[in-house]
């Protein structure tokens, strides 16, 4: 079921959270809400949920306005980053909830409910783990426990908030990837809020970034990734070095002794340039030719980390490839060259 | 919680500290218990039989078992609402509300009598409304009711309050997201995980209804084998020097009072353990 906002605007006594957002997550889709802390995300997913009332706006599912139903009667399926799991009750009870808490008349018999439970702890491989209590279990499986209580009242969408925002790193990427399986399987709509870019770019088919309240650009990660449309969007989208000043007569700017020269940056203006780190190249130079000094290397595993700093102006961080190590070490004279540059007004 | 290393008490000044606090307990607590003990055995056990089962005690420990019987379900019921209420509800006037809730315990129970007699009594503010319809709350057994409602009324809200807070909302929240409407919430999310809460606060009422004079005293109106509370009883007899009967009765006080420690003690156990058993952030 596709999941729709309609200029939905919040605030929390003064403080506005969420202005004039409008967004849609296609039938099926695997939508991530990306943005720093305090950007909205999650309140707009609250909303989406009917766990929070807009104070203007509309939520629409599947072409049907839900605006008016609480969050009982719009079929959402809502995983909480830190799981909220029914304590007293065991694995088992936690997933059939949903099940006994329906109706009467459409409630599944205790047979059909057994079946249903155990069915949904062997999607999430932990068919074991029926009769442990929540506090017996680690981060990852006490997630998979949510997912799998979600799952089971069938709903038509999936909302998830932070939900490996409490997991350490290893456990976050083999949940990725298992979430995302399971997505390709089910088909479900499902729309994830993260802070994580990387999350993100991996898990998503679309990627709506938020920034204080609005909805920066969406697109696909490679779309984010490539063509970012503010500063914002390219600051946030991967590690990026930040440069500002004003543009000189010949179209570059000058950073200290470092000129980058600019492709299309009226002269006199002032200008923001995005760099991101893997995207410069650093040439032993002599004496003359030379812009900065090397002043760390860092190991960072996959690449190295080289800091520039700009003769009389700031340090840029570089990211290499591991071979290219060899020459430069700490104290090393280098010129810095940047194949791609996005320029926006300061 | 983190384990932590007693030791012994070292120096001077601990055992100083100490010796004043053994004195302390003994002078203030336990002296009284054994004095209310021996006086009460002075002339025999079966002196003792007789005292607490004449028709004048009997009575009054009916009436107080009736005060028991209505208040403390009533506050049980009324805490949770209202602490459920003060923990997830944002309205205006809510500080108001939470200071109103502790009023009993701020003003003297004699005061709050004073107040139901000021009200209901016969030049009180209702009083001659009350008259003519021969309905009557004070110095019958409706004002004793009223007088130790009112001054009980903090126990469950206040135990239940904090509870609730620190638990915070997600998991009523994910049984609502869930379908559940608020009775399956409530009784199947909510009070699982305060039941101890709720019984530790209806603890602490009942014994504060079983003991409570001050109130009471004013609106009673001490007519014997109609509003004479245990608390009370033990008055009269004493009044009417008849100090064994007075004190035979204060043992039955004094024993329900040590029952209630032990539960007490035995709940605040029992909270321990589940709070162990089942994690702290589910």
């Amino acid at each position: 079921m596709s999941i729709e906002a309609v200029g939905v605007s919040k605030s929390y006594g003064a403080h506005p959270v969420l202005r004039d957002v409008s967004l849609k997550v296609d039938d099926g889709g695997l939508v991530a809400l990306l943005g720093p802390s305090g950007s909205g995300k999650t309140s707009l997913l609250r909303v989406l949920a009917g766990l929070e009332a807009p104070d203007a706006g509309r939520v629409v599912f599947g072409g049907r306005d839900v605006s008016r139903h609480g969050v009982a009667d719009r079929g959402v399926g809502f995983v909480f980053q830190h799981y909220a799991l029914f304590r007293e009750m065991t694995v088992f009870e936690n997933v059939a909830f949903g099940l006994r808490v329906k109706p009467r008349a459409v409630r599944p018999s205790e047979e059909r409910l057994r079946r249903k439970v155990h069915e949904l702890l062997g999607l999430v491989q932990l068919e074991s783990m029926a009769n442990r209590y929540p506090s017996q279990l680690s981060g990852g499986q006490r997630q998979r426990v949510a997912l799998a209580r979600a799952l089971a009242v069938e709903p038509a969408v999936l909302l998830l908030d932070e939900p490996f925002g409490a997991l350490d790193t290893k456990v976050r990427r083999q949940l990725r990837s298992w979430l995302r399986t399971l997505h390709d399987e089910l088909h479900v709509t499902t729309l994830i809020v993260t802070h994580d870019q990387e999350e993100a770019l991996e898990l998503a088919d679309r990627v709506i970034l938020m920034n204080d309240g609005r909805i920066e650009q969406q697109g696909s990660p490679t779309e984010l990734y490539e063509a970012p449309a503010t500063a914002f969007v390219a600051e946030f989208l991967g590690d990026v070095n930040v440069i500002e000043g004003t543009v000189e007569g010949d179209g570059a700017l000058a950073v200290g002794r470092w000129r980058v020269p600019l492709l299309d940056a009226a002269p006199g203006s002032r200008v923001r340039v995005a760099l991101r780190t893997a995207d410069l190249e650093l040439l032993v130079a002599e004496d003359d030719d030379a812009c900065a000094t090397i002043s760390r290397v860092a190991d960072l595993g996959e690449k190295i980390q080289f800091e520039a700093t700009v003769d009389g102006g700031p340090t840029v961080r570089v990211h290499l490839a591991r071979r290219a190590l060899l020459t430069l070490e700490r104290g090393a004279r280098v010129t810095i060259e940047a194949r791609v540059q996005r320029v926006y007004p300061a | 919680m983190a384990h932590r290393t007693r030791e012994r008490p070292r120096g001077p000044v601990a055992w100083a500290v100490l010796g004043v606090s053994v004195v302390t307990v003994a002078a203030l607590l336990l002296l009284p218990l054994v004095v209310v003990f021996v006086e009460a055995f002075r002339e025999g056990p079966a002196r003792w039989v007789s005292a607490v089962s004449s028709p004048d005690t009997v009575s009054a420990l009916k009436l107080t078992g009736l005060v028991l019987a209505l208040v403390v379900p009533f506050h049980l019921v009324f805490g949770v609402a209202a602490a459920w209420l003060l923990t997830r509800y944002d309205f205006p006037g809510k500080g108001i509300v939470l200071t109103l809730v502790d009023l009993p315990f701020a003003v003297s129970p004699v005061v709050s009598g004073l107040l139901f007699v000021l009200l209901f009594g016969a030049r009180g503010f209702f009083g001659p409304w009350l008259i003519d319809h021969g309905i009557r709350i004070v110095y019958a057994v409706p004002g004793i009711v009223l007088a130790t409602l009112f001054v009980t009324l903090p126990f469950v809200t206040r135990e239940l309050v904090p509870l609730l807070d620190a638990q915070g909302r997600e998991e009523e929240e994910a049984a609502a997201s869930l379908g559940a409407g608020a009775m399956h919430i409530l009784f199947r999310v909510t009070l699982p995980r305060i039941k101890w809460g709720v019984l530790y606060g209806g603890v602490l009422c009942a014994a504060r209804a079983a003991g409570e004079f001050g109130a009471v005293s004013v609106v009673s109106g001490q007519l014997r084998g109609e509003t004479v509370t245990l608390p009370l009883h033990v008055e009269v007899r004493y009044d009417e020097y008849a100090f064994v009967d007075a004190f035979a009765v204060a043992t039955l006080l004094a024993f329900s009072g040590l029952a209630t420690l032990g539960f007490k003690a035995w709940l605040e156990e029992r909270a321990r353990r589940a709070m162990r058993t089942t994690g702290e952030s589910g």
